[in-house]
């Protein structure tokens, strides 16, 4: 479930839609958690429907190591790719904001950092500076360290702010994102507990 | 699963998002049909649900005549009601256009026939708006309902059904498309108020 304080706007005909704050959002809020309406379809669900949902499925669901579509009920089907994004998904199921997103401002994840296969690669015009032009599954080995502090810095100040979606997540997920980041937890997270 | 020339548009702050045609889409053209990829949520289900779902289904979810909650998974969620829709609810798994839908109008239900849970305070604009929404609206509009479904099915057969390979329960409309079944009455679906399925959890 994408962070309640989002709304679903139109962007432009190439790019679509995208989701904004309708409220600052300060770095360290969990911006998104995967929820029960989220659907896991599996291989075998997959073969089961017919061959025209090849398109729908290919462009709304993404794919999981084990092969499962993953497709998100809500808004956060929406969020778009920055090379520079404000949003850093974790392993555990959640997207934690890794700067502060001021009202107005657009969510945004890399997508490198969701699961991507080799033919998902895609040219991006995303304008960040920091943009690599194309993204790919490759991505991720080059980029993995950055990314690692990137999360940190969204986590570090996860006990500090308003966390909406706290309840959302599976028991100790936060610790163990916590604890693959080196923050550590018992002193600023005893707030949320 | 929405029709495909169809596009989410934002109409205003009161009233959050509505469904446009973005082609032509003749009367008898089915609008929506439930797919593989919506929610139906029986109200065992809904009540395991953490308490932050109850104003989404509330808001986006409509209810059969058995009680389960349907969750479009695509913009077939954010359809507005009008008092004088461009489409009516076939059976509680199919949307039929009961006029041409012309390319930037916008697609509309009427809620009467989903089993609203509450009255609806209504401020459609359409003539001869009936002000407040209410499950028990058939028992009015029951007869009008019909005859407009009946007419428009009629031309069913002769216009594109691109929602047609999409639906769960293809079979059915198949079988109706080609006459081996009867088109049910839409009130088939709404339920009696004495049945009391009506403020299941939200
Ligand atoms: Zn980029
Ligand atoms: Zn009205």
């Amino acid at each position: 479930m994408i962070h309640p304080d989002t709304v679903l706007q139109f962007i432009s005909p190439e790019i679509g839609y995208g989701v904004f704050a309708t409220r600052p959002i300060p770095q360290g809020t969990i911006t998104w958690a995967h929820d029960p309406l989220d659907q896991i379809l599996t291989p075998d669900q997959v073969r089961g429907m017919p061959e025209i949902y090849e398109e729908p499925l290919a462009r709304y669901t993404y794919r999981t190591p084990e092969g499962d579509h993953i497709l998100l009920w809500d808004l956060a089907r929406f969020m778009n790719h920055s090379c520079s994004p404000n949003c850093m998904a974790t392993h555990y199921g959640f997207e934690v904001a890794v700067r502060d997103i001021p009202q107005g401002g657009e969510l945004t994840v890399d997508y490198a950092t969701l699961y991507m296969t080799p033919e998902e690669s895609f040219d991006c015009y995303c304008r960040a500076a920091e943009c690599r032009w194309k993204i790919s599954a490759d991505d991720a080995e080059k980029l993995a360290d950055e990314w690692a502090g990137r999360i940190q810095t969204g986590l570090l100040r996860i006990g500090e702010v308003d966390q909406p979606l706290l309840h959302l997540l599976r028991d100790g997920c936060l610790q163990r994102a916590c604890g693959d980041h080196g923050v550590p937890y018992q002193l600023p997270l005893r707030r949320l507990f | 699963m929405i029709h495909p020339d169809t596009e989410l548009r934002f109409v205003s702050p009161e009233i959050g998002h509505g469904v446009f045609a973005t082609r032509r889409i003749p009367k008898g053209t089915i609008t929506w049909g439930l797919c593989h990829l919506d929610h139906v949520l029986s109200p065992a289900r809904r009540l395991e649900l953490p308490p932050c779902y109850a104003g989404v289904i509330s808001a986006f979810a409509y209810l059969t005549a058995q009680g389960d909650a349907v969750l479009c998974w695509d913009i077939g969620r954010y359809v507005n009601h009008s008092c004088s829709p461009s489409s009516l609810s076939l059976n509680d798994e199919l949307d039929i256009a009961v006029r041409d839908i012309l390319p930037g109008e916008q697609l509309t239900d009427d809620y009467g026939m989903l089993n609203l849970p509450h009255v609806l305070q209504c401020r459609c604009g359409a003539p001869g708006c009936r002000r407040e929404v209410r499950a028990d609206d058939h028992l009015r509009m029951g007869a009008e309902w019909e005859v407009q479904v009946r007419e428009a099915f009629a031309l069913a057969s002769r216009v594109p059904q691109p929602v047609l390979p999409y639906l769960k329960n293809a079979s059915q409309l198949l079988d109706m498309l080609e006459g081996r079944a009867d088109v049910p009455s839409p009130l088939a679906y709404c339920v009696p108020p004495a049945a009391g399925v009506g403020p299941a959890p939200a």
